[in-house]
C-alpha cells in the first residue's frame, strides 16, 4: 500500500496517515476472506518484481524508483488474477489513503468526522425527525442557472 | 394501538427470543419493509426479521471504510464466479440497499408484465395494480424530480450533453424529501432526505404494533410438513460476527421472505424446500462508466450522487445511461497504475465527472448455498450483453466529449490511459472479454422465479412458493426477467400487491 500510495507534494502518502493502526483495525473488523486477499496481494507484490522488472528480490529490496515502477506495472499487469489481487490492495490503500485531510482539502471536501459505529438499541423507536433544509451555496447558484435556462422541476410524478 | 418493540442482539447473555405474530417478514429492505407496512396498516401483527444492524441517519458512517464495515454484508465481498470477477452490490442492514441506493423511482415498463405473461404464464392483471400501488409508494415517500439547486455540475454536464446530442433524457425523479445534494447517498443520507425503508416504513410498523429483530440473521424457515411454520436464526453480534442467543418467530397466517435475490433462494435451499427453479435465472443490470476529465472542476461529489438518466436505449440495444459520483476513496483504487504515477492522476480528481451504463442483460446464472455458509453467485455475460456493455460505455464516451469533456479515461484494460475526441472508437470497438472491465452488479434479480409452471418457477404469480402453503417470497428474486430500469419501485410496488393479496 505504503508504494502504491507514495507520498507526492502536496498530498501525503499513505505511510503518513498512521497507517500501521489502520491496518491493525482492519485486520480486527474486516471479513477474514477480504483480509486474506489483502494479506494474498501483499505477498504477491512482494515476490512479483521478477514478473515486472525481471529482477528475482524482493521488492522491499528495490530502489525507491524501481519500487515505484513494480507498483505501476503490477497494478496493470496482463494476467487478470494479479490484476484483481492488486485491485483489491489498491481499493484498501485508497480507502485509507483518501481518508487524509489534507487529500480532502486539496480536492475541496471537508474532513471527515469519525465513523460513528454505533447502531439502534432501544425498544421504542419513534418516527425520527431531521433537520432543516440547507443547500450549499454552489449548489444554488447552480441551481439558479437552471432555472435561468428552463430547466424547472418536471410536474410529472416519475419518469 | 400501541407500539411495537425492536428487539437485537445486546450480549451474549441476553435469553432467547420466542415471539407469536400473524405475519413475520424476512428482509426489511425494498420488498419486505414495503409488504410488512401493507399488511400492519390491514391490522395484522408483523414481525420485521432483519440480518443486519439497525442504523439510523446519525449513525451512517462517513468514510467508504466505515460503510463497508457497517452497511454491507461481510465487507461486501461478495463477487461473481465467472471469468470476471464482479463484486454484487448490497447493504445489509435495516433498510437493506434503500440505505446505500440512490433511491431511483422508474415505474414498471408495460413490455415487463406482457414478458411474464407471454414466457411464464404470470402477470395477469399484475400491471394495473402495481401502477396503483406506486401511484400511493410515489405520494408516501416524496418521489420528486431531483431539484435544480441539487443537481450538481456532474448531472447538469451530462444533460447538456444528452441534448446535444439530440438523446431523449431526464433529471431522475427519485424518493428524496428536499435533496441537499450532499452527494452522500452510497454511504446513507445523514440528513435524513433519502426516505429509505429504515426510517419509513419500518418505524411504521413498530408504531402500528410490529416487532422488529435487528442483527437477526434466519437460519431457516420451519416448516409442518409443506405448511411454513415460521423462522428461526441466532443473533449475531455485529462488531464480532459471533453468533448470540436463538430466535424463533411463529407466523399465524403467512412467512414473508424478502431477504434479496441472493439470499432468499439460498434460505429456501437450506430450509429443505425442493424445486428444479430454485437458484436459477438469476440475473442483473451490471454497469460500468467512464471518467470525462474537463478543464473546470467538476466536483462530482457535491450535488445529487445520481441525479441524471436517459432511457432512450432501453429497448436497442439495451442499456441504460446515468450519472454517478462514487467517492474519492474509490477513484483512487479505480484509476489505473500504481505508485507516483496513480498519485499523480489522482491530482486530476475535482475535473472528474464519472458516467456509467447498465446493461439490461439477457445472461443469467445461479445462486447457490456455499459450502461454508455462504452465497456462491455464478453469473456471466455472454458476446449479445458484452456488445451492449461496451455500445453503452461507447455512447457514455461520446457525451462526455460532446459536453466538452478535453478527455476520458475508460479503465478499460489494453487500452490507453487517455482517449481523446478522435479514439471514441477505441471504446465502442473495445474487448469483449468481461476481465478487460471494472464492473458491478447492482440491480439483481431472479433465484426464485415466477412461473404458472412449478419445474420453471419457485413461486406462483400471487409470490406463493410452489408445493407448500403459508410460505410466500415478496423480493426481487420472485422476478424472472431483468426489466431494464432501476428496480426499487418495481419490488415495492410488486411486494404490496402481494401482502394486499394475504391481508384481505
Amino acid at each position: 500500500m505504503v508504494a502504491l500510495f507514495p507520498r507526492e507534494e502536496p498530498l501525503p502518502g499513505v505511510a503518513d496517515l498512521d497507517l500501521d493502526s489502520k491496518i491493525a483495525a482492519f485486520r480486527r473488523e474486516s471479513a477474514p476472506l477480504l483480509w486474506l486477499g489483502v494479506v494474498a496481494g501483499a505477498i504477491l507484490f512482494q515476490l512479483a518484481p521478477v514478473a515486472t522488472l525481471r529482477r528475482p528480490v524482493l521488492a522491499s529490496w528495490l530502489s525507491p524508483d524501481d519500487l515505484d515502477a513494480h507498483a505501476h506495472k503490477l497494478a496493470g499487469h496482463p494476467m487478470y488474477l494479479v490484476r484483481q489481487v492488486m485491485f483489491l490492495l489498491k481499493m484498501m490503500g485508497g480507502i485509507f489513503w483518501a481518508q487524509s485531510d489534507v487529500l480532502r482539502a486539496s480536492i475541496a471536501l471537508p474532513a471527515y468526522g469519525a465513523d460513528p459505529g454505533t447502531r439502534r438499541l432501544e425498544r421504542h423507536v419513534a418516527l425520527p425527525t431531521f433537520p432543516p433544509y440547507q443547500a450549499a451555496p454552489s449548489l444554488v447558484a447552480l441551481g439558479r442557472q437552471e432555472r435561468d435556462r428552463g430547466r424547472r422541476p418536471s410536474s410529472r410524478g416519475h419518469a | 394501538m400501541t407500539a411495537g418493540e425492536h428487539l437485537t442482539f445486546e450480549s451474549f447473555d441476553q435469553p432467547g427470543i420466542d415471539l407469536a405474530t400473524d405475519f413475520v417478514v424476512v428482509g426489511s429492505g425494498a420488498g419486505g419493509a414495503s409488504a410488512a407496512v401493507v399488511l400492519a396498516r390491514a391490522g395484522h401483527s408483523v414481525a420485521i426479521v432483519e440480518a443486519g444492524p439497525w442504523r439510523a441517519p446519525q449513525d451512517y458512517p462517513v468514510t467508504a471504510y466505515g460503510t463497508m464495515r457497517d452497511l454491507f454484508p461481510d465487507w461486501g465481498g461478495m463477487v461473481t464466479q465467472s471469468r470476471a470477477l464482479w463484486p454484487v452490490v448490497q447493504a445489509s442492514c435495516v433498510g437493506g440497499t434503500t440505505v446505500i441506493n440512490s433511491a431511483i423511482v422508474v415505474r414498471t415498463p408495460g413490455d415487463c408484465f406482457e414478458r411474464w405473461q407471454r414466457e411464464y404464464g404470470v402477470g395477469r392483471d399484475l400491471a394495473s395494480r402495481v401502477w396503483e400501488h406506486q401511484d400511493r409508494i410515489e405520494q408516501e415517500l416524496s418521489a420528486t424530480e431531483v431539484p435544480p439547486e441539487a443537481r450538481g455540475l456532474l448531472n447538469t454536464l451530462a444533460k447538456d450533453a444528452a441534448d446535444a446530442l439530440g438523446w431523449d433524457s431526464h433529471y431522475m425523479v427519485r424518493y428524496v424529501k428536499d435533496c441537499e445534494g450532499a452527494g452522500q447517498c452510497l454511504q446513507g443520507c445523514k440528513r435524513g432526505r433519502k426516505q429509505s425503508t429504515n426510517i419509513t416504513y419500518v418505524p411504521e410498523v413498530l408504531q402500528r404494533g410490529g416487532v422488529v429483530l435487528s442483527a437477526a440473521p434466519v437460519d431457516q424457515v420451519l416448516f409442518q410438513g409443506t405448511r411454513a411454520l415460521g423462522v428461526t436464526g441466532r443473533l449475531r453480534d455485529p462488531v464480532t460476527r459471533r453468533e448470540g442467543a436463538r430466535f424463533s418467530v411463529h407466523a399465524r397466517r403467512g412467512v414473508l421472505l424478502a431477504a434479496s435475490a441472493t439470499q432468499t433462494p439460498v434460505l429456501l435451499a437450506r430450509s429443505g424446500v425442493k424445486s428444479p427453479a430454485l437458484g436459477t435465472r438469476f440475473c442483473a443490470h451490471p454497469g460500468t462508466g467512464v471518467f470525462g476529465v474537463y478543464d473546470d472542476p467538476v466536483d462530482q461529489n457535491i450535488g445529487a450522487t445520481q441525479g441524471w438518466a436517459s432511457m432512450a436505449f432501453r429497448d436497442e440495444p439495451g442499456i441504460k445511461l446515468e450519472t454517478l459520483a462514487i467517492p474519492p476513496e474509490m477513484v483512487a483504487g479505480r484509476l489505473p497504475g500504481g505508485g507516483r504515477e496513480l498519485v499523480r492522476r489522482f491530482h486530476e480528481y475535482r475535473h472528474l465527472a464519472m458516467w456509467v451504463t447498465a446493461v439490461r442483460a439477457e445472461s443469467h446464472g445461479t445462486v447457490k448455498p456455499g459450502l461454508f455458509g455462504g452465497t456462491v453467485v455464478r453469473y456471466g455475460l455472454d458476446e449479445a450483453d458484452m456488445r451492449k456493455l461496451r455500445e453503452g460505455l461507447g455512447k457514455v464516451t461520446r457525451m462526455h466529449f460532446a459536453a466538452g469533456a478535453r478527455e476520458v479515461i475508460s479503465g478499460i484494460y489494453g487500452l490507453p490511459y487517455k482517449i481523446g475526441p478522435d479514439e471514441i472508437h477505441l471504446v465502442e470497438e473495445g474487448p469483449l472479454d468481461p476481465r478487460a472491465y471494472v464492473a458491478i452488479l447492482s440491480h439483481l434479480f431472479g433465484g426464485c422465479p415466477m412461473s404458472a409452471d412449478p419445474q420453471r418457477g419457485v413461486v406462483d404469480g400471487h409470490g406463493r412458493v410452489h408445493g407448500t402453503s403459508r410460505l410466500h417470497v415478496v423480493d426481487a428474486s420472485a422476478i424472472p426477467t431483468t426489466i431494464g430500469v432501476n428496480p426499487q419501485h418495481t419490488i415495492m410496488a410488486l411486494a404490496s400487491v402481494w401482502a394486499e393479496d394475504l391481508a384481505s
